[in-house]
C-alpha cells in the first residue's frame, strides 16, 4: 500500500474523503448534508478523472488504476438516477461504495502513465469499456440489495418498492450495458485480432456473469419464479461475483494472462 | 374440436413452454459453469474444449433452445424485443459455427468453399505472394484467390520522455519465452554510491558520459566493491550496441550470489510502439486491385478474406506478418450482435415492465 503524494492522489483523497463523510452523515440521518457531500465527492473524483485525462492524452481506462477512478466517480450521478427514475432507495450505502472503489486508485494499483498500445486506440476503446463500468455499478447496487435481502433485513426501504423488484431494476438497466460491453468487446476483437471470441480467461469470466444475469431474468419467467425472490437474490449475488472476478482476479492473477493483459496495474 | 381438447391441448403446449424454459435454464447456467472451468484452462487450451465433440453437442442444444423459443414460447413471441435478443443470440451462434474452422473444412470437402481458412504470410517489402503459412510461418497451409504485395512496412513510436539509457542489476530467469533478464534500475549519481541486490556488493558510480540523454552509446565508469576488495570498469561505448553486462560472480568468486546471472546491466530501453503500419497493394491476374494500409484495429477485406496486422521482425523491421482469415458467417453475426443489442436496449430500457403500484411484483 502506497501514498500518493501527488496532485492527482490528493484529489482523490479528498474524493475518498467526502465519500466517507457522506456515508456517515446519510447514517446519521442527515440526508440533506449527506447529498451534498456526496456531491462534493463526485466533483473531487472526476477532477482527478479530468486531470489524469489531461496528463495521458487519453480517456483515463487504460489499466486497472484508472478503471477504478472512473468507477468512483460514477457513482454518484448512478445514485440519482436510480433514486430519481427507477424509484430505488439504498442511496446511503452509495458512498460507501464509492470509498471501497477509489481505495485500489488511492493505494494499491500504480497510477503510472503508459502510452496506449496499437491495440487500445480504437473507437470502440471507450464505449466498450464504459458500458462495462456503468453495469457493474448497476450489478453493485442490486447486489447490496440481493445482500440484504438475503440478511433479512426490512423487505423494502420507506416509499421504496421491496428488494426483489428493486434487484430486477437494477439488473434490467445494467444487463444491456453489460450486453453492449460484450458485443463492443467481441466486435472490437475481430477488427484488432481476427476473431470475435477468443477463449481469453477474462472474456470467460465476463460470459459467465452475463449468462448468470441472463439466467436471471429466465428463472424469473418460470412459473411462481418471482415468488422465488431469495433465489432470484442468490442469483444476482452470484452474477455479482462473476463481475468481482472479471474485473478483479483475471487481471490481477497472473495464473490468468490472456489478451486482456494490458490491463494489469 | 370441443371445448375440453381445446383446453387440453393448451394445456400441454404450456407444459412444453415450461419445460423449454427449464430446459433453456439448465443450458444458460450449464454454459455459464463451463465458460468458469474453461477461464482456468488457459486460452490456447480453452478453445480446444470449446470446440470438442462435447462442446459441439452442447452449443447445438442452446441452438436448438433458442430456436424453440423463438417458435414456441409465446413470452418471447409477444414481445418483438425478446424476440429480436434471442434472434441475435441464435444468429451468432449460427454465424460463429458457419465461420469455424470445423464447418470451413466440410465446405471445402463438399465443394461448398475453397482455399483456406486462416493462415500467416510474412513479406519483406516489395515482396508479392499469396501463400499462407501455419503459426510457426513453417507449414504452408494454402494460397489465397489473390495476391499481396508489401509496398512498405514501418513502425511508429512514441517519443521517449526519459533518458533511454537505464543501469540496472539484474538477473536472469526462466520465463514462457526462455531466459529473460529481471532488471531493477540503480539510481546512482557521479560519486555516489548505492548497494546492489547481490552478492554484498556496492557500487560507486565515477564518471558517466557523454551525459546527454540522446546519446546513443554513453559510458560508466563504476567501482565495485565487496568488504576490501574493490575492482574498477566500465560500461559503454560501442557504437550501435544497446546491451552492456558486466557479471558479478568472476569479479568477486568470494562473494555469495543466489543467481550466478547476477550482473550490472547498462540497456537501452526501446520506445513504446505507437502502431505497425503494412502499406500493401492486392493483386489478382497480375493487376493492382486494391492499395491500402493494414494497421492494428483496421484490417483489409478483400476476396472473402480479412487480412490482419499480426507481427513483425521488431529488431530490424525486415519483414511484416499478416494474419488472413476467412470472413464467411460474419455478416450473420453481425447481424445478430446488432438485434442482440437494440433488442436487449428496447427490452430493459424502453419498455421495462413495472408493477403500476410501483410496490413488489
Amino acid at each position: 500500500m502506497t501514498l500518493q503524494a501527488t496532485t492527482l492522489g490528493w484529489l482523490i483523497y479528498l474524493g475518498m474523503a467526502f465519500y466517507l463523510l457522506a456515508f456517515v452523515l446519510f447514517k446519521a440521518h442527515r440526508p440533506k448534508a449527506g447529498t451534498w457531500t456526496y456531491a462534493a465527492g463526485f466533483i473531487a473524483a472526476w477532477a482527478a478523472v479530468g486531470f489524469r485525462g489531461w496528463h495521458a492524452g487519453h480517456p483515463p481506462l487504460q489499466n486497472m488504476f484508472e478503471v477504478f477512478l472512473i468507477l468512483g466517480a460514477l457513482f454518484f450521478p448512478l445514485s440519482v438516477f436510480c433514486r430519481r427514475v427507477l424509484n430505488i432507495g439504498g442511496e446511503w450505502i452509495d458512498p460507501l461504495l464509492g470509498f471501497v472503489v477509489l481505495w485500489p486508485a488511492g493505494f494499491v494499483f500504480d497510477p503510472q502513465l503508459k502510452p496506449l498500445p496499437p491495440a487500445l486506440q480504437s473507437p470502440l476503446f471507450v464505449p466498450h469499456v464504459m458500458a462495462y463500468m456503468l453495469s457493474y455499478i448497476f450489478m453493485a447496487k442490486a447486489a447490496v440489495q440481493a445482500a440484504a435481502r438475503l440478511a433479512g433485513g426490512p423487505a423494502a426501504e420507506p416509499g421504496f418498492p421491496d428488494r426483489d423488484e428493486a434487484i430486477y431494476r437494477l439488473i434490467g438497466v445494467g444487463f444491456p450495458f453489460m450486453t453492449l460491453g460484450l458485443l463492443l468487446g467481441a466486435w472490437w476483437g475481430k477488427l484488432a485480432w481476427g476473431d470475435y471470441w477468443n477463449w481469453d480467461p477474462k472474456e470467460l469470466w465476463s460470459l459467465a456473469a452475463w449468462l448468470v444475469y441472463a439466467g436471471y431474468f429466465h428463472f424469473r419467467a418460470l412459473p411462481n419464479g418471482r415468488t422465488y425472490g431469495r433465489a432470484g437474490a442468490v442469483l444476482a449475488l452470484v452474477g455479482f461475483t462473476g463481475v468481482v472476478l472479471t474485473l478483479l482476479w483475471v487481471n490481477l492473477a497472473g495464473r490468468f494472462s490472456g489478451l486482456h493483459s494490458y490491463a494489469m496495474p | 374440436m370441443d371445448v375440453r381438447q381445446c383446453q387440453l391441448k393448451t394445456m400441454n403446449m404450456k407444459a412444453f413452454q415450461h419445460n423449454l424454459l427449464r430446459w433453456s435454464l439448465i443450458g444458460i447456467f450449464g454454459l455459464a459453469a463451463i465458460a468458469v472451468a474453461g477461464a482456468f484452462l488457459g486460452a490456447e487450451r480453452a478453445k480446444l474444449f470449446f470446440h470438442s465433440p462435447l462442446m459441439t453437442a452442447i452449443w447445438f442444444f442452446l441452438l436448438l433452445c433458442l430456436l424453440a423459443g423463438l417458435v414456441f414460447s409465446a413470452r418471447v413471441r409477444r414481445r418483438p424485443a425478446s424476440w429480436a435478443m434471442h434472434l441475435g443470440c441464435l444468429l451468432i451462434l449460427a454465424g460463429s459455427m458457419w465461420n469455424s474452422s470445423d464447418v470451413h473444412r466440410w465446405r471445402v470437402s463438399f465443394g461448398l468453399d475453397a482455399g483456406p481458412y486462416s493462415g500467416f504470410m510474412r513479406l519483406k517489402p516489395g515482396e508479392t505472394s499469396d501463400r499462407l503459412a501455419d503459426a510457426s510461418l513453417s507449414r504452408f497451409v494454402g494460397p489465397l484467390p489473390f495476391s499481396i504485395r508489401l509496398d512498405d512496412f514501418r513502425i511508429e513510436h512514441y517519443p521517449l520522455e526519459t533518458d533511454p539509457w537505464v543501469l540496472g542489476a539484474g538477473i536472469t530467469v526462466p520465463s514462457r519465452q526462455g531466459m529473460a533478464w529481471v532488471i531493477q534500475p540503480l539510481k546512482c549519481e557521479t560519486g555516489q554510491v548505492v548497494n546492489l541486490p547481490y552478492g554484498d556488493i556496492r557500487m560507486r558510480m565515477l564518471s558517466r558520459s557523454p551525459r546527454e540523454p540522446s546519446s546513443t552509446s554513453p559510458v560508466i565508469e563504476m567501482q565495485l566493491i565487496r568488504g576490501a576488495d574493490a575492482v574498477r570498469r566500465t560500461l559503454g561505448g560501442d557504437p550501435g550496441r544497446s546491451f552492456y553486462q558486466l557479471p558479478l560472480s568472476p569479479l568477486f568468486p568470494e562473494g555469495v550470489f543466489s543467481n550466478r546471472s547476477a550482473s550490472v546491466l547498462l540497456s537501452r530501453q526501446e520506445p513504446p510502439v505507437r502502431d505497425y503500419v503494412s502499406r500493401v497493394t492486392v493483386m489478382k491476374d497480375a493487376k493492382a486491385v486494391l492499395q491500402r494500409a493494414i494497421e492494428v484495429n483496421q484490417p483489409l477485406h478483400y476476396g472473402g478474406y480479412h487480412i490482419y496486422q499480426h507481427s513483425c521482425d521488431g529488431q530490424t523491421q525486415r519483414y511484416t506478418i499478416l494474419y488472413a482469415v476467412k470472413d464467411s458467417g460474419v455478416s450473420l453475426a453481425l447481424a445478430g450482435f446488432v438485434l442482440l443489442g437494440l433488442g436487449a436496449a428496447v427490452q430493459f430500457w424502453l419498455q421495462p415492465r413495472r408493477p403500476k403500484n410501483g410496490g413488489a411484483s
